[in-house]
């Protein structure tokens, strides 16, 4: 039937959700180009379908119910594949920014690269809209909130200073107030202001 | 620089009015990390620092290496460098090579500088050139200088303005110096026949004669240093006593400083009983001071009080009997490593009443008339073996409901952190094998480093371990029981198979092949392997205490381990004090016959008594060692 190949990609929809609430960071799987591609070979065939019926309605002067019906259903199903295909492809954009706004505003900004190893798993446009939308995230936060570190913790800070372990080796990192030496497996007591990203990047562990 | 006792809390305030400006950190403060003393005295003092808000970094050092490529790492703004338990017995400028004048703030008769090393080390003898010669390096002395350095330090002052002196002639004359005495007395003679040169002659003698006395002079004060460097090493005191004695005279004492304190003094105790044994009045009196009174016991009481403890192995968490076999002291006396040793336990336990299956029992669900009783029944029993001994004053810590432990067992819990750290099965350790044949040097200083990494992220599993973490603990402790074990299991097949071999002046012990060999790749489990022999050695004979050479062959990387072990008394306690305390001669005499020999040895860690030797150099090295009578 029309409309059973959507409905596997809403059952893939419902697993990156159910995998991104499961584990904390969020993660996207293979974009199911295959998947889609057959869809909107389905689409297409119901087009033509349509057009046909259309054609057939034009001929055929008492414009019987039967063909009415046989148009309207067409493009039920239509509707149908087109609510499934937006439906995956939200989901995956909703990730895709909150991906972003974890990731950006970082110091190395370089979304594709580093960031998200699974770079090669979103379609060409997707990674398009990923770099748009950073891009976008920076223009606002050089804007009129430049004071604000928009993509900073959304945790409320409860300790002025706090002990941070180095997970691995970084080198010299400059920070505002001066450097940090991180060294493999050391200890620092420093203001949670300085080595916030530090932690979000993986680069410490907050004790 | 050296500071006493009292001064420390000059030092302190120095290293704060440096440090607690408000950009990024400018304290680093580098840890030897396999030493449990060291290891309590930076987290006290880290705490401190914490107290005052001032930022400060921490680094765990293996070794001097280590220690060199951090410290060469470091940035510019860092003013005030702390080394715990390492670094006083090498020439620390030297070493890091480090130029004085580059850090030079403001000259004059009280020089500044910009940066400050202090070191907190108990390692003995000290460097004089920390001590009197250089101005960046600030050494926290606990009176060592003012007893019993007097002598050295006359006579490195005025070795050091002679040699100043010397230098500054040999730049004005000419380079006639090297000539000999005999000269001068042709010199003598020719003076009375010629009158016309005589009096520049006579100046010319005059000088020769000053130098002549002087190059006595330097000779005399070059034996009494030589004498010092070559007198052995020893600890002289607990780092963490040091510090804690910084804190009270900031009046800042609590019972976790105090809880530090003890773990750092009663960790000496295996090796250096005799500073354990001056050092546990003092924490008594300190115990007493400090405890709060409370009457029942809450969830909440973290107390610390004095209660007798006993020598035998984690007694609170094991059984009576595992604990007593196990226990370096009781093996010692009893010889349990042979069947009569275990019939003789088995002869107290009947002696004292306790059945053979309640002393296996864990000592948790153990009869609680028995333990109620147990110090009265070892008073009557236990004189008859010789085990008089094994009860003493220990400090027990109380964890709310969940349980108590004695100082003694949180030291075996954390060493055994330090040794194997992340593993949760202890048994998978010495299965785990990556063998991999090293071929060339590179992968070879890669598998150490490798290796010294390990131990390094050990260390911050031991440290979470003081934090009241009652599950580490529990971990740690499962870990000793398992190396105890292993330790007794190699002991015995060391005496079964007669592997110590006594030489006229030390005893060898190489291990080669056993189960248990993996685990003694670290420096802790050897010296632990070490201190049960040498304990067993020291009760069997009582002709003649004989150090000990330990080896054990590391496969992967084809090196022994060497650990050179001072000769011990047996234990007592009634005549401990007026003992002499014996140093450790191995330290001088390895680097002596190292650089003799040419021997692939590295030197590298802290506890200088701990080489590493290529396989195929062992032997003509331990030849040359007999020989040297350095011993």
């Amino acid at each position: 039937m029309y409309g059973d190949l959507a409905n596997k990609l809403v059952l893939e929809a419902k697993r990156i959700q159910q995998l991104n609430q499961n584990s904390s960071c969020d993660q996207l799987p293979l974009y199911q180009d295959g998947l889609v591609q057959n869809i909107l070979k389905e689409m297409n065939q119901l087009k033509k379908n349509a057009e046909i019926l259309k054609l057939q309605q034009e001929n055929d002067q008492d414009d019987s119910k039967i063909t009415r019906c046989q148009y309207f259903v067409t493009l039920l199903c239509m509707e149908r594949n087109k609510r499934c295909l937006m439906a995956y492809q939200k989901l995956r954009s909703d990730t895709l920014d909150s991906i972003a706004w974890d990731n950006d505003g970082l110091d190395a900004l370089s979304a594709g690269t580093v960031s998200n190893q699974g770079s090669k798993n979103l379609s060409h446009f997707e990674q398009e809209y990923l770099k748009e939308y950073s891009q976008l995230i920076t223009d606002m936060k050089s804007g009129d909130l430049a004071d604000i570190d928009l993509s900073g913790s959304l945790t409320s800070p409860s300790d002025v200073f706090i002990d941070v372990r180095v997970l691995k080796d970084a080198g010299e990192i400059q920070t505002e107030y001066g450097v940090f030496n991180l060294i493999k497996d050391t200890q620092f007591f420093v203001r949670q202001a300085d080595v916030e990203r530090l932690i979000r990047q993986g680069y410490l562990q907050k004790l | 620089m050296f500071l006493e006792i009292r001064q420390f809390q000059e030092a302190y305030e120095r290293i704060l009015h440096n440090s607690s400006s408000h950009s990024s950190c400018q304290l680093v403060i580098f840890v030897s990390c396999l030493n449990i003393d060291a290891l309590c005295a930076s987290k006290m003092l880290a705490r401190l620092f914490k107290k005052q808000l001032v930022q400060l970094q921490l680094v765990p050092v293996f070794g001097y290496s280590d220690l060199k490529q951090h410290f060469e790492k470091l940035d510019d703004n860092i003013n005030s460098v702390v080394f715990i338990g390492c670094g006083g017995m090498i020439d620390i400028e030297t070493f890091l090579e480090i130029d004085a004048q580059e850090y030079l703030l403001e000259e004059g008769p009280e020089p500044k500088f910009k940066r400050g090393i202090y070191i907190l080390d108990t390692h003995r003898p000290w460097n004089l050139d920390n001590l009197f010669g250089s101005q960046i390096v600030t050494c926290f002395d606990d009176g060592t200088v003012e007893e019993s350095l007097q002598e050295q330090r006359e006579a490195y002052e005025k070795l050091t303005k002679l040699e100043q002196e010397q230098q500054d002639d040999s730049q004005e004359s000419d380079p006639s110096d090297t000539e000999d005495d005999e000269e001068e007395d042709t010199i003598d003679d020719e003076r009375s026949s010629d009158e016309e040169s005589g009096r520049k002659r006579n100046a010319e003698t005059d000088t020769r004669r000053q130098r002549k006395a002087r190059r006595k002079m330097i000779d005399k004060y070059d034996t009494v240093l030589e004498e010092y460097y070559s007198q052995g090493t020893t600890v002289s005191n607990s780092i963490s006593v040091q510090v804690y004695s910084l804190i009270s005279s900031l009046g800042e004492t609590n019972l976790q400083y105090l809880w530090l304190t003890i773990l750092g003094a009663s960790s000496l105790d295996t090796a250096f009983p005799q500073i354990y044994n001056q050092l546990q009045p003092l924490l008594q009196d300190e115990v007493k001071r400090l405890s709060p009174t409370e009457s029942a016991k809450t969830p909440e009481t973290l107390t610390l009080n004095i209660q007798p403890d006993y020598y035998l192995f984690l007694l609170r968490h094991s059984s009576l009997y595992d604990s007593f076999f196990y226990s370096n002291y009781v093996n010692a006396k009893l010889s349990l490593w042979n069947e009569n040793g275990k019939k003789r336990l088995h002869k107290i336990f009947a002696r004292m009443g306790i059945s053979l299956s309640i002393a296996q029992e864990n000592w948790l669900y153990m009869d609680n008339k028995i333990k109620r009783e147990l110090g009265t029944i070892f008073d009557k029993n236990l004189e008859r073996y010789g085990l008089q001994d094994i009860v003493r004053d220990g400090f027990v810590r109380t964890f709310g409901y969940r349980g108590a432990i004695s100082a003694s067992e949180f030291v075996e819990s954390v060493t055994a952190l330090l040794e194997i750290g992340q593993v949760s099965d202890p048994d998978e350790l010495s299965k785990h094998n990556d063998s991999i044949l090293l071929e060339n040097n590179k992968e070879l200083s890669e598998a150490f480093s490798r290796r010294e990494r390990k131990w390094v992220s050990n260390f911050w599993l031991s440290w979470d371990a003081l934090d009241d973490n009652v599950a580490l603990m529990r971990r740690g402790i499962k870990h000793a029981q398992y190396l105890q074990r292993s330790v007794f299991n190699t002991g015995v097949a060391v005496l079964e198979k007669k592997l110590i071999k006594h030489l006229r002046i030390y005893r060898l012990c190489v291990l080669q092949d056993g189960p248990d060999l993996d685990l003694y790749k670290n420096p802790l489990t050897l010296l632990r392997l070490g201190n049960w022999i040498m304990e067993c050695c020291a009760e069997s004979d009582d002709k003649q205490l004989l150090p000990m050479v330990l080896a054990s062959l590391d496969q992967e990387t084809e090196t022994y381990l060497v650990a050179g072990i001072a000769p011990r008394y047996p234990r007592g306690i009634d005549d401990v004090t007026s003992r002499k305390t014996i140093l450790n001669n191995f330290s001088v005499a390895f680097q002596q016959i190292a650089a003799e020999t040419g021997a692939k040895v590295r030197i590298d860690n802290f506890e200088s008594s701990i080489i590493e030797i290529k396989k195929e150099d062992l032997s003509p090295f331990l030849e040359k060692l007999t020989l040297s009578g350095l011993l």
